[in-house]
């Protein structure tokens, strides 16, 4: 019976020693300071939700004789904001050629849209002007009875300046309201 | 069978002495021998304060929460007590709280003690304070709080009640207003009510496979903002809110002078209240009285209606002279307002169909202003809009290193600016520029970006009837705050 009951504390005091092993065995950390915390796994972050947005995406065109707007439309779940986070975007190249000569374009070099749904035909955002170094607002708003058809519209920002700066240019360089055709 | 149970008894014996080993090891187990040589040291003064602080309530009172629930108490330093005295005889004293498990900042702790009436009152006093606008928190007590400039939040430990008191150069400062008559809800006790928010953090900065833990709180007229991420030499510490809570008071001082901590075992001495510290709000109040100013809002409001924006920008609020009028860009709708190196405001209009709210290129102006030293004092500098709607609004700098970083990260050039009004203005139901909500939604989008960004700025609004401004916050709920300038 006694034998019974050491081997029964031995198998108890082998598992407190055990833990007690455990315990000294982990590496010192400064006084008070310091609490170790397991760091989240990697590659955990959830994907960004994808915007309602295929009918807008791919390229558009707006011709008058040889002068042609291009405006190519896609998708960046991450676009990258100044204070370091992520937005989900509708992002925009556009290249502007006037009576056959290339006017201003950010195709490969910049987003010159950046825009998101507000409703299901309209995107809206903003538009930067190129060649006067400003930008506006920018509504691209599909026609309900031709999906193939996009209304582009511009409009000035707001806005009181001061310094020394010169007095802010107007207008746009590319024509303020187009209605831009799908391109196959 | 003998041999067994000898056995038996060493390892019992073993079993013993482990035990006492893990105990001894565990931090978070006291020190007895060390909490005892300390106590024999305590004056029998001290020694009757600390028997009363255990056995009351109290010290359940004094713990902090980390986000995993975990709760941290706080444990009074006795043999650093200072006190403040009477003709002679101790009536209030100030014991350092410490929590070395975090990293405090800008936060000094304390257990003050008065003796009212014969009675012992406890109360947790934590002096919140900006870093860099104070002496360095290593300093002694008595070096530290002779320039303390910062927040003092006396907390009642038996009933709960609490008040703040406004420190500026280690004096307090008088609040201006007087409070109306007990019981009467009258107009002036209305006005001269405030909201205070405070807020507890805790922050990890994680290093490797390591977290460091910061603790932080702050307080705010109707809010709080998180403690700032630089200035505890971590570049990636992550703030969390882990409570927060808000106290209405109208009473424009506290009921008694609680002092400031001195050196241990010196008395302290009183502070005595200054000149009513000139708030963001008190400011905009006095702005707004200047005569000249009072005409140029109303050239502005009845102009107000017009499609192109006027507006003025002006070195001397009292002087009509010093008012230069805007030049208009004939088809833009934006203003190009006259340069002036000594400025101390710009106002403008909105026109009809035009933004209800400061818009990114107003914003980026004040910090093209700032930042190219145009303005005569930051602190002092206003923007005003009046809408063609009859809402008016200002903005004013409340801190302006804030304001900096928020510039720098968003108003810098125009590709920014197009950014933050990408993100924050348009005109969906949530954007500042929404056309299609209440003005109370786009008031709530705007406060929420500015504090979002920690852009360190305040924002008031004109009630054309009465010419008064408040300033407008957010409150624990998220929902609008109108704060009457005192």
């Amino acid at each position: 019976m006694l034998q019974r009951f050491f081997f029964f504390y031995l198998l108890c005091l082998l598992i407190v020693v055990q833990g007690h092993a455990q315990q000294v065995g982990k590496p010192s950390q400064p006084a008070g300071t310091v609490i170790t915390k397991p760091l989240p796994e990697e590659g955990g972050e959830p994907p960004a939700p994808a915007l309602p947005a295929e009918k807008f995406l791919g390229i558009w065109e707006w011709r008058s004789g040889t002068t042609v707007f291009r405006l190519q439309l896609s998708r960046d779940p991450y676009f990258l904001l100044p204070n370091g986070k992520t937005l989900p975007t509708i992002v925009g190249q556009h290249s502007y050629t006037r009576n056959g000569i290339l006017v201003e374009t950010s195709l490969n070099k910049e987003m010159t849209v950046l825009a998101k749904p507000t409703t299901g035909n309209i995107l809206s955002g903003t538009y930067k002007e190129l060649t006067k170094k400003t930008w506006g607002w920018v509504t691209l708003t599909i026609l309900p009875t031709a999906p193939n058809k996009m209304t582009f519209a511009l409009k000035q920002k707001e806005g009181a300046v001061t310094g020394t700066a010169p007095i802010p240019t107007v207008g746009f360089t590319v024509p303020s309201t187009m209605t831009l055709t799908r391109v196959p | 069978m003998q041999n067994s149970y000898t056995l038996f008894r060493y390892l019992l014996l073993l079993v013993a002495l482990l035990s006492a080993c893990t105990k001894q090891n565990d931090p978070a187990l006291p020190d007895l021998r060390t909490t005892q040589t300390r106590l024999q040291r305590l004056s029998p003064e001290l020694e009757h304060l600390r028997q009363a602080f255990v056995a009351g309530p109290y010290a359940q009172q004094l713990t902090v929460t980390l986000p995993d629930s975990a709760r941290l108490s706080w444990e009074p330093q006795w043999a650093q007590t200072s006190y403040r005295s009477s003709q002679g005889q101790p009536t209030s004293w100030y014991v350092p709280l410490a929590q070395p498990a975090v990293q405090w900042v800008g936060v000094r702790k304390y257990l003050l003690i008065r003796q009212v009436g014969g009675v012992l009152e406890f109360n947790e006093a934590t002096f919140l304070f900006d870093e860099h606008a104070n002496t360095p928190a290593t300093a002694s007590p008595s070096a530290f709080f002779a320039t303390f400039t910062g927040i003092l939040r006396v907390r009642n430990l038996a009933t709960g009640g609490e008040f703040p008191v406004v420190y500026r150069q280690g004096r307090r400062q008088a609040l201006a207003g007087r409070a109306a008559p007990t019981g009467q809800a009258t107009a002036a006790q209305t006005a001269s009510c405030y909201t205070m928010v405070y807020c507890d953090w805790t922050g990890y900065c994680i290093s490797e496979s390591t977290v460091l833990v910061y603790g932080a709180a702050t307080a705010g007229l109707g809010y709080c903002q998180s403690p700032p991420e630089d200035g505890v030499g971590c570049s990636n510490i992550t703030w969390t809110l882990t409570n927060s809570n808000s106290q209405t008071a109208c009473s424009p001082d506290p009921p008694y002078d609680p002092g400031t901590p001195g050196d241990p075992g010196t008395p302290t001495e009183p502070t005595t209240p200054t000149a009513p510290v000139n708030t963001p709000c008190q400011g905009m109040k006095t702005l707004s009285q200047q005569t000249p100013f009072q005409q140029a809002e109303a050239t502005l409001i009845a102009k107000a209606a017009n499609p192109l924006e006027h507006g003025y920008t002006y070195s001397n609020s009292s002087d009509a002279s010093s008012y230069v009028y805007g030049v208009q860009n004939s088809n833009e709708i934006s203003l190009y307002l006259s340069h002036n190196n000594n400025m101390e405001g710009t106002m403008h209009t909105h026109p009809p169909g035009g933004l209800l709210f400061f818009s990114g290129t107003d914003l980026q102006s004040l910090y093209d202003d700032i930042i190219n030293n145009r303005v005569k004092d930051p602190a002092a500098f206003t923007i005003t809009i009046f809408g063609a709607n009859g809402l008016d609004y200002a903005i004013r700098i409340q801190d302006l290193q804030q304001f900096k970083e928020f510039g720098k990260a968003w108003l810098e050039n125009d590709d920014k600016v197009r950014m933050l009004e990408y993100v924050y203005y348009q005109d969906t139901v949530n954007g500042i520029a929404s056309t299609s909500t209440t003005t109370a939604t786009r008031e709530k989008a705007a406060l929420s970006m500015l504090r979002g960004e920690k852009a360190g700025l305040v924002v008031f609004k004109q009630d054309r009837n009465s010419n008064n401004w408040s300033q407008l916050a957010l409150d624990s709920n998220n929902s609008v705050l109108s704060v009457p300038c005192p």
